[in-house]
C-alpha cells in the first residue's frame, strides 16, 4: 500500500509490515509487553502464547519485536491461510510443508530420511524444493498446485497417527544441525474460534509445537480455555491499549492534518475503546463522513454507526445480561471463556469485541469494558460514561452545548438506531456507497474490501457497472465479475482462490450464488488473510446476508459491509450522468482504458435509467 | 533591459505555455489531471469526484484539504468566463466567490508586449530569479490577494486577486490549499526549472507535466 509522508495514511486496520510503514506510522507501544516478547525472542527456549483480542495489534507488534530482536523464526506456519479445508490433515500438511522449506537449503536429508516418498513431489533440487512448496501451500494457486497439495496430503494421510513423533524427531534432528533451538512462528491461531472442529484440528500438531520454542498468536479466549496444547507454556497478553496512545495513533494517521481534527480525536479514541483497528476503522469513516455532514455530532454518529455495521450487523450477539453486568462492575471473570457449553455469553463476547478486556486485575479477573460502538445500543448511556462526557467536552469547545448537541436527547434515538444497525442495518444509496469506498475504489493505492447486500439482482448488476465505470474516474482499473457456486458438492473457495490468482485483475468482484453451507463459509472465514492484498467486492443476496455474516467474525474485519437500497433511481438522476458523459465522452481514444471503461459502463446506467424499469 | 520589462514577458509566457490549452479535449484533459494530482498533491485520502459537463460549462466540485467540510467550485464556459466559490460546508457559509467575465474590458497585456516586439531580447537577459519572481506572483504568493479570516483563520492561504485565467486559478488554489509546507517549497523550485525551460524553448508545457509531485 502506497503511503504519504506527510498527509493521510488511512486504512482498514492492517498490520504494518514494511519499513516504509513501521518508520512511518508506528508508534511506540505503550505497553510492557512487547519488551517481553523481544526478550523472549532473543533469551528464552520454549514457547510463548502471545494473544489479545481481534484489531488490537498482535502482527504489528509481533513484527516490530522481530525487528528489535534482529532474528526471523526458522519456521513460520500460516494457520490461516495454507490449506482449503481445516482438516487434521491439512494442519499437519501445513506445518510439514513449512518444515520442508526451512530444510530446503540446509537439512535436506533429514526430512527425506522420515519421508522418502516426499521428493517424488518436491523434486530434488533446492530450488524445485522452494517452488514445490509454494505450489503445495496454494501460495500460487493453479491446477498444478491443487494437484502437489493433494498429493502431500496423501503422502501424510496414511502416517496420521505417526505424524506427531515424526515431527518431533527431524525438529530435534534440525536442532542438533543448528547448534540451538529451532525458532517457530505459529501465526494465525487466532482466527479459529474455540470449539469448532477446525480449532480442534489444529490441537495435536500445535502439542508438538509447544515442545519447541514456538510464539503462537491466538486470540485472547484461547489464553483462557485452557486447552491441552497451552498448558504450563508461558502466556503474554496484548490488552487494549490507552487512550492517551490511541490519541497518538489517529494523530500519525492525520499526519499535518491533525490540527484540523484535534477536537474529534479524543472522541473517536474514546469509541475505539483502545482497540487500534477499531479506531482506524473509526477515523476512516470520520474523514468520509466529515465531507458530507455539516454537523458535527452527526459526523461522529454517522462513524459509530458505520463501524457498527461493518463489525457488528448480523454477528452472533452475546446475552445481553452478560453485556450488562459488565457495563455495570466493569469486569469480566476470564473463567466463564472455558464453560463448556457457554459460547453465547463469555466466549462469544471476548472473541467477538463485544466485550474489550483493559487490565489484568487478579487472577482469572479482569477490568474490562463493553464496545463503547455497541454499548449505546443496548445499555442506557449514564452522562458519567466516558464517551458521554467527552462528547459534552467537544460540545462546550465548539459551542454547542445550547443547542447543537442536546445528548441527552439525542441519544435516545440514537440508541434505537444503533440498535438497527446491529439487527438489520439500514439499506444506503449507491452514491452513499460511492462516497464510503471512493478512497479505494478510485485508486489503486490502496485495497479495500466491501459486502455488499441486494435484493434485486438487475438493481446489482446496474450498480455495479456504476461503480466499475466511477472505479476508472482517474485510474484504470481492470474490472473481472465471476459468480461463485456455495451448497453442497461445490468448491468456492477453489474458485475464489482461482479467481484471484489472476493478477492482471485489478478488482476482483464476485457474485455468491446458491446456498453457503457453514463450512464454506467458515473456509472463507479462516482464510480473512488471504484477501488483505486484493481490492474486492461480494455481492450477496440481502436474504442471506444475515445467515452468512454470522459465520464471518474474523473476516468481516477486513471488510465493510453495505445493504444496498431497492431502486437505485432514487439516487442516480439521470441528469447527473448525462453530464458525467458529456464530459468523459470526448477523451474516450481507445478500449482497455479508464476512459472507455468510464463511458461504456456509465452508458449502461444511463440505458437502465431511461428504461425506467428500475427496482422492478 | 528593465527586469520589470523581462518579467512582463515571462508572465505572459507562463499563462500562455502552461495555462492556455487550446482546444475542448485540452481542456478536459488538463481539468481531469488537475483533480487526478490533488489526492497525491495534497496527500489526502481520495480523488474529488470528475468533472462534468452541461450547456457547455464544465464544473466540478473539490474538497479542499485544510478542512475537510470545506469545499470548492469551480464552473468554466470559456477561457475569460468562470466562476470559483469556497463553501465552508460545516456551516453552509459562502467563504468567497472569484467572478471573471471577458465581457468587460481587461488590460490588453499580451497585445502590448507583442507590439513592444522585445521577446526575444527579454527571454535571452531573463534570469532565475526573474522566472522565480514570477511564479511567485502568478501561483506561490500572488501580489494581490485575500487571506481566509474566518471560519479558517490561515494566514499561509493567499487567495489571488484579479486572475483572469481560469486554470491559472485553479492551478494556485493547488498550492495555496496544500498544507504541507515543504511540499509547497519544493512545487515553487520545480515549477521554475519547468517553466524556465519551456520559455527558452518556447514550447507548451502539457498538463501531465504541469501536475508532477515534486
Amino acid at each position: 500500500m502506497k503511503r504519504n509522508q506527510y498527509g493521510l495514511n488511512l486504512d482498514e486496520g492492517i498490520a504494518l509490515t514494511s519499513n516504509e510503514e513501521f518508520d512511518l506510522l508506528y508508534l511506540e507501544s505503550d505497553s510492557e509487553v512487547e519488551n517481553r516478547l523481544v526478550n523472549w525472542i532473543k533469551n528464552s527456549s520454549s514457547s510463548v502464547i502471545f494473544g489479545g483480542q481481534i484489531g488490537c495489534g498482535k502482527t504489528t507488534t509481533i513484527e516490530r519485536a522481530l525487528r528489535i530482536a534482529e532474528k526471523k523464526p526458522d519456521i513460520i506456519c500460516h494457520f490461516d491461510r495454507n490449506h482449503i479445508n481445516p482438516s487434521p490433515i491439512d494442519t499437519w500438511l501445513i506445518v510439514f510443508a513449512e518444515v520442508a522449506r526451512c530444510s530446503a537449503p540446509q537439512a535436506f536429508s533429514i526430512i527425506i530420511e522420515h519421508l522418502p516418498e516426499i521428493q517424488k513431489i518436491l523434486g530434488v533440487s533446492t530450488d524445485e524444493w522452494k517452488e514445490s512448496v509454494k505450489l503445495t501451500l496454494l501460495e500460487k494457486y493453479s491446477p498444478k498446485a491443487l494437484i502437489k497439495h493433494q498429493k502431500f496430503k496423501e503422502l501424510l494421510e496414511p502416517l496420521l497417527e505417526y505424524l506427531p513423533g515424526i515431527l518431533k524427531t527431524i525438529l530435534q534432528e534440525i536442532e542438533s544441525i543448528l547448534g540451538r533451538r529451532i525458532f517457530i512462528l505459529a501465526s494465525g491461531v487466532d482466527k479459529f474460534e474455540l470449539g469448532t472442529s477446525a480449532y480442534i484440528s489444529l490441537s495435536e500438531p500445535l502439542t508438538v509445537l509447544a515442545s519447541f520454542k514456538t510464539l503462537f498468536e491466538v486470540n485472547a479466549v484461547h489464553l483462557f480455555a485452557n486447552d491441552r496444547w497451552t498448558q504450563g507454556l508461558k502466556k503474554e497478553v496484548l490488552t487494549a491499549s490507552s487512550s492517551n496512545w490511541i490519541e497518538a495513533m489517529l494523530n500519525k494517521r492525520l499526519g499535518v492534518y491533525a490540527q484540523v481534527y484535534k477536537n474529534q480525536i479524543p472522541i473517536l479514541s474514546a469509541y475505539s475503546g483502545g482497540i487500534p483497528r477499531q479506531a482506524l476503522r473509526l477515523l476512516d469513516h470520520f474523514i468520509i463522513q466529515h465531507k458530507h455532514y455539516p454537523n458535527q455530532n452527526d459526523v461522529i454518529i454517522h462513524c459509530v454507526e458505520a463501524v457498527n455495521r461493518d463489525f457488528f450487523s448480523f454477528a452472533k450477539k452475546p446475552k445481553n445480561e452478560l453485556l450488562k453486568a459488565v457495563s455495570k462492575q466493569n469486569y469480566l471473570e476470564t473463567t466463564l471463556v472455558s464453560i463448556t457449553g457457554d459460547q453465547e455469553t463469555a466466549m462469544r463476547a471476548v472473541f467477538g469485541n463485544w466485550i474489550i478486556l483493559k487490565k489484568h486485575k487478579q487472577e482469572s479477573l479482569w477490568q474490562a469494558c463493553v464496545n463503547p460502538v455497541i454499548k449505546s445500543s443496548f445499555a442506557n448511556l449514564s452522562v458519567s460514561d466516558p464517551e458521554m462526557l467527552l462528547l459534552k467536552k467537544y460540545a462546550d469547545q465548539q459551542g454547542m452545548s445550547a443547542h447543537g448537541l442536546d445528548i441527552d436527547v439525542q441519544m435516545k434515538d440514537w440508541q434505537e438506531t444503533l440498535r438497527g444497525v446491529v439487527d438489520h442495518p439500514i439499506a444506503l444509496k449507491i452514491t452513499e456507497i460511492l462516497d464510503t469506498i471512493s478512497s479505494a475504489l478510485l485508486s489503486k493505492d490502496r485495497e479495500d474490501r466491501i459486502i455488499v447486500g441486494y435484493e434485486n439482482h438487475q438493481n446489482a448488476e446496474i450498480v455495479r457497472a456504476y461503480l466499475e465505470a466511477k472505479s476508472n474516474t482517474y485510474e484504470y482499473q481492470v474490472w473481472k465479475h465471476v459468480a461463485v457456486q456455495g451448497g453442497n458438492q461445490q468448491l468456492p473457495l477453489n474458485e475464489i482462490l482461482n479467481f484471484l490468482a489472476d493478477e492482471t485483475i485489478g478488482i476482483y468482484s464476485i457474485d455468491f450464488v446458491g446456498d453457503f453451507n457453514d463450512e464454506q463459509l467458515n473456509e472463507l472465514n479462516l482464510r480473512r488473510d488471504t484477501f488483505i492484498e486484493k481490492q474486492l467486492i461480494w455481492w450477496i443476496p440481502k436474504n442471506k446476508l444475515a445467515q452468512y455474516l454470522v459465520q464471518l467474525t474474523q473476516l468481516r474485519q477486513l471488510f465493510q459491509i453495505f445493504i444496498l437500497e431497492d431502486d437505485i433511481s432514487k439516487s442516480l438522476k439521470t441528469e447527473d450522468i448525462e453530464a458525467d458523459l458529456e464530459f468523459m465522452q470526448d477523451l474516450v481514444e481507445s478500449e482497455n482504458t479508464a476512459e472507455f471503461s468510464y463511458v461504456s459502463n456509465l452508458q449502461k446506467v444511463l440505458n437502465y435509467l431511461k428504461a425506467g424499469n428500475h427496482g422492478a | 533591459m528593465e527586469h520589470s520589462i523581462i518579467q512582463a514577458y515571462i508572465f505572459q509566457d507562463i499563462v500562455r505555455l502552461g495555462f492556455s490549452p487550446s482546444s475542448d479535449k485540452d481542456r478536459k484533459l488538463w481539468l481531469r489531471q488537475y483533480g487526478q494530482s490533488l489526492k497525491e498533491f495534497w496527500e489526502i485520502d481520495s480523488y474529488p469526484a470528475q468533472p462534468s459537463e452541461s450547456n457547455k460549462i464544465i464544473s466540478a466540485t473539490i474538497n479542499s484539504p485544510l478542512d475537510i467540510g470545506a469545499v470548492y467550485e469551480y464552473a468554466i464556459e470559456s477561457m475569460d468566463k468562470f466562476t470559483v466559490s469556497l463553501m465552508h460546508t460545516a456551516n453552509s457559509q459562502l467563504m468567497w466567490s472569484h467572478d471573471m467575465d471577458g465581457k468587460y474590458f481587461t488590460f490588453p497585456c499580451q497585445a502590448f508586449l507583442t507590439k513592444h516586439k522585445q521577446r526575444n531580447q527579454a527571454i535571452n537577459n531573463m534570469t532565475h530569479d526573474d522566472v522565480g519572481g514570477v511564479i511567485d506572483s502568478l501561483l506561490v504568493h500572488p501580489a494581490p490577494h485575500q487571506h481566509i479570516e474566518s471560519p479558517i483563520d490561515n494566514h499561509e492561504v493567499r487567495i489571488g486577486g484579479g486572475i483572469i485565467n481560469p486554470f491559472q486559478y485553479l492551478f494556485h488554489l493547488r498550492i495555496q490549499l496544500c498544507p504541507i509546507a515543504d511540499r509547497r517549497l519544493a512545487e515553487r523550485n520545480r515549477l521554475l526549472v519547468l517553466f524556465e525551460n519551456a520559455i527558452r524553448n518556447n514550447q507548451q508545457v502539457t498538463a501531465n507535466e504541469l501536475m508532477q509531485i515534486p
